[in-house]
């Protein structure tokens, strides 16, 4: 299955800033991005990371509310900023509560939550507990993380007590804010009350420190060391197995391609228009002038621009600069997991040089690539060195039969070069 | 240099403005306008409604399937025989009227080709139509050229028949004053975003219709689809709350 375009899921930070600013924001996608959290915002790069995907839309609230109601950057303060940073995500989930666009995790990512704190318990991680749980307040996880926290001894009975704590002290924060969110300086109140109360406990050190590994960037909801089951699916033999998730995406193509003398030229009768060709359907069906008729005139060529290819962008700018207006011309790469299928020609257009820039290093999802080629118009051309893989880059024996049927039975012809493919486009549009 | 000209050079921008479009097309000094910026700021309704547009507006939008003869004119059948009707660009060289071609990026070998004799100075400039009547342009006539794209891709002889050529990125002020006042301040921090976030002034437009009727959320389900909707919407969402509630 393919994912959809990720252009639609990204947020708006501009439109939320408390000061406008001609400079727009970058958008990543945290599913690409090796981050400790599924969120993340720095004001000053003028940075955000969001999931781009439909289950990325709590998360990118959560961090549109840090842009319009934290600070730049967090004070400096004399206990562990991590503290700070969950009181800081308590306030701003109430907050996006009090307005009426609450964080609403959807199954998948409470499971998830749910997992990280059960190992949090597990480890007598405290600390962890404590914060996970803070920053959980305002979401539709909080009952569910405080109500596990009672049975987990004194430890949980703590984390309970924080939280409780902490809530309250929101609430009247927010009873008297006008806006009914509670103020940021509240917040830092409320979290060095709460660092106190965690010192005395011995979860801070002297120097206020807490031993937790618990990492918090902005959303501590989401964060722990869970990426040892999906390492081991990357490296594993059953993970190489299957491809990776392929998305498809469209570059701009704002240049024309060049077109052959006579090629593509084809024209079809009709009972309208403005060119009279043929006087002697008059009598018959009327269908006297003649159109241009749309459609594909050239080939379609898939180019596997992983790392053992060797392709340079520049080589790739030659390829569309020698193809021919009708062919339809897509790229395609991968990091570990997962990759990307990029038309950059299209009927008489193309991309811009800047546009060519491969997606990852790795194969991964020569399947899904192949499969999108086998529904192109032929001929279809696949310039690609043979190599496939699956997930983790490795190869495997179902991931190379799937190629070899794909290939048979749609008639996809493997070229190793990019100028023999540029040579059968041309050939097959002047044919 | 005197410090009074001094700070007048420096506070004049180097965007062109829509004041300067507009002085353009009203100017009798200028045949040919290539008129280009982003999607939905106003490039056409400008080039409908702004400067001398007194003989009349013929406008084209141009397709890759678009030929010259639509341009130009074709015999319709009529009776027995056939008569021939003149194009939009032959109707506006005859009237003196301005034709205004969209989307000429767009346009087949064949349209751009016969737009070289047109957009020529008034001395050079004429076509012989399938009639053998010769036609040159009447007084008054003008050809303004929207796109989104700069006219790079163009063939250079044609770019180099445009009298002006004119980049416009901020959306026409009076489309602008139609936004209410809440929903301007956000769109206009919009424009300036990269094409793929970019909110266009149609957007913006329909949503201030719809919402009325439709509310926040499904205005911009509606204008902007279910995934970037929903991201407006959010957005939209922290400055206009005290309104919706």
């Amino acid at each position: 299955m393919y994912q959809k375009r990720k252009q639609g899921f990204k947020p708006f930070p501009e439109l939320v800033e408390p000061f406008s600013s001609e400079e727009p924001w970058k958008i990543e996608d945290t599913n690409t991005l090796q981050l400790p959290s599924n969120g993340a915002v720095d004001h000053r790069r003028r940075w955000m990371a969001v999931p781009l995907d439909p289950s990325g839309r709590p998360v990118s609230r959560h961090e549109l509310a840090h842009v319009a109601w934290s600070p730049p950057h967090l004070p400096r303060v004399r206990f562990d900023a991590r503290v700070l940073a969950v009181v800081e995500d308590a306030r701003i989930n109430r907050g996006l509560d009090v307005i009426g666009i609450p964080v609403y995790l959807d199954q998948e990512m409470c499971a998830h939550v749910r997992l990280l704190a059960a190992r949090d318990a597990k480890r007598n991680d405290t600390f962890a507990m404590v914060a996970r749980a803070t920053a959980s307040i305002g979401t539709n996880l909080e009952s569910d993380l405080t109500g596990s926290l009672g049975g987990e001894g004194c430890a949980g009975q703590f984390a309970l007590e924080c939280v409780v704590e902490v809530r309250a002290a929101l609430e009247r924060a927010e009873a008297r804010s006008a806006e009914g969110i509670a103020p940021f300086k509240s917040g830092v109140r409320i979290a060095r009350t709460l660092a106190r109360k965690l010192q005395a406990e011995g979860l801070l050190d002297s120097r206020g420190r807490a031993k937790s590994s618990i990492e918090t960037g902005c959303c501590a909801l989401g964060h722990g060391e869970d990426e040892g089951d999906e390492g081991a699916c990357d490296r594993g033999a059953a993970g190489a197995a299957h491809p990776g998730e392929m998305e498809i995406v469209r570059a701009p193509m704002p240049v024309r391609l060049r077109s052959l003398r006579g090629a593509g030229r084809s024209f079809r009768a009709a009972t309208e228009g403005s060119v009279v060709r043929s006087l002697t359907r008059w009598p018959t069906d009327k269908a006297i002038f003649r159109r241009r008729r749309s459609g594909h005139g050239g080939a379609s060529v898939l180019v596997d621009t992983s790392g053992s290819m060797s392709i340079e962008v520049s080589d790739l700018d030659r390829l569309l600069l020698a193809t021919p207006a009708g062919a339809r011309v897509a790229i395609y790469s991968a990091t570990r997991r997962s990759g990307e299928l990029r038309i950059i020609a299209h009927r008489n257009r193309r991309a811009l040089a800047a546009d060519l820039e491969p997606y990852g290093r790795a194969n991964v999802v020569d399947v899904p690539a192949l499969e999108w080629l086998a529904k192109q118009p032929g001929p279809r051309l696949w310039v690609s060195d043979g190599k496939v893989t699956g997930i983790g880059d490795q190869p495997s024996e179902p991931v190379t039969a799937r190629v070899a049927e794909i290939c048979r039975s749609a008639r996809i012809e493997r070229v190793a070069t990019l100028e023999v493919a540029a040579d059968r486009a041309k050939a097959r549009q002047r044919s | 240099m005197s410090k009074k000209s001094k700070k007048n050079t420096d506070n004049r921008s180097s965007r062109v403005d829509w004041v300067l479009v507009e002085r353009v097309l009203s100017s009798e000094l200028i045949r040919s306008v290539y008129l280009y910026g982003p999607p939905g700021i106003g490039k056409s309704y400008c080039a409908y409604y702004k400067g001398r547009i007194g003989q009349g507006v013929y406008a084209c939008t141009l397709t890759e399937e678009t030929p010259a003869a639509e341009l130009r004119g074709c015999w319709f059948p009529s009776g027995d025989g056939f008569v021939w009707h003149n194009g939009p660009i032959a109707c506006a060289m005859l009237e003196g009227a301005r034709v205004v071609l969209n989307e000429l990026s767009h346009a087949s070998d064949d349209v751009l080709a016969f737009l070289f004799p047109i957009i020529e100075s008034p001395e050079t400039a004429r076509i012989t139509l399938p009639t053998n009547e010769t036609i040159s342009p009447a007084p008054g006539f003008s050809v303004i050229v929207t796109d989104n794209l700069p006219p790079d891709d163009l063939p250079p002889a044609l770019q180099d028949r445009f009298e002006t050529v004119l980049e416009v990125t901020e959306p026409h002020p009076e489309a602008v004053e139609r936004l209410s006042p809440d929903l301007r301040k956000l769109a206009l921090r919009s424009f300036a975003l990269e094409n793929d976030r970019r909110v266009s002034l149609r957007g913006w437009l329909m949503l201030e219709r719809l919402r009325p009727e439709f509310g926040l959320e499904d205005s911009c389900l509606v204008v902007f689809g279910a995934e970037r909707g929903s991201q407006i919407h959010d957005a939209l969402h922290f400055q206009l709350r005290g309104e919706e509630a």
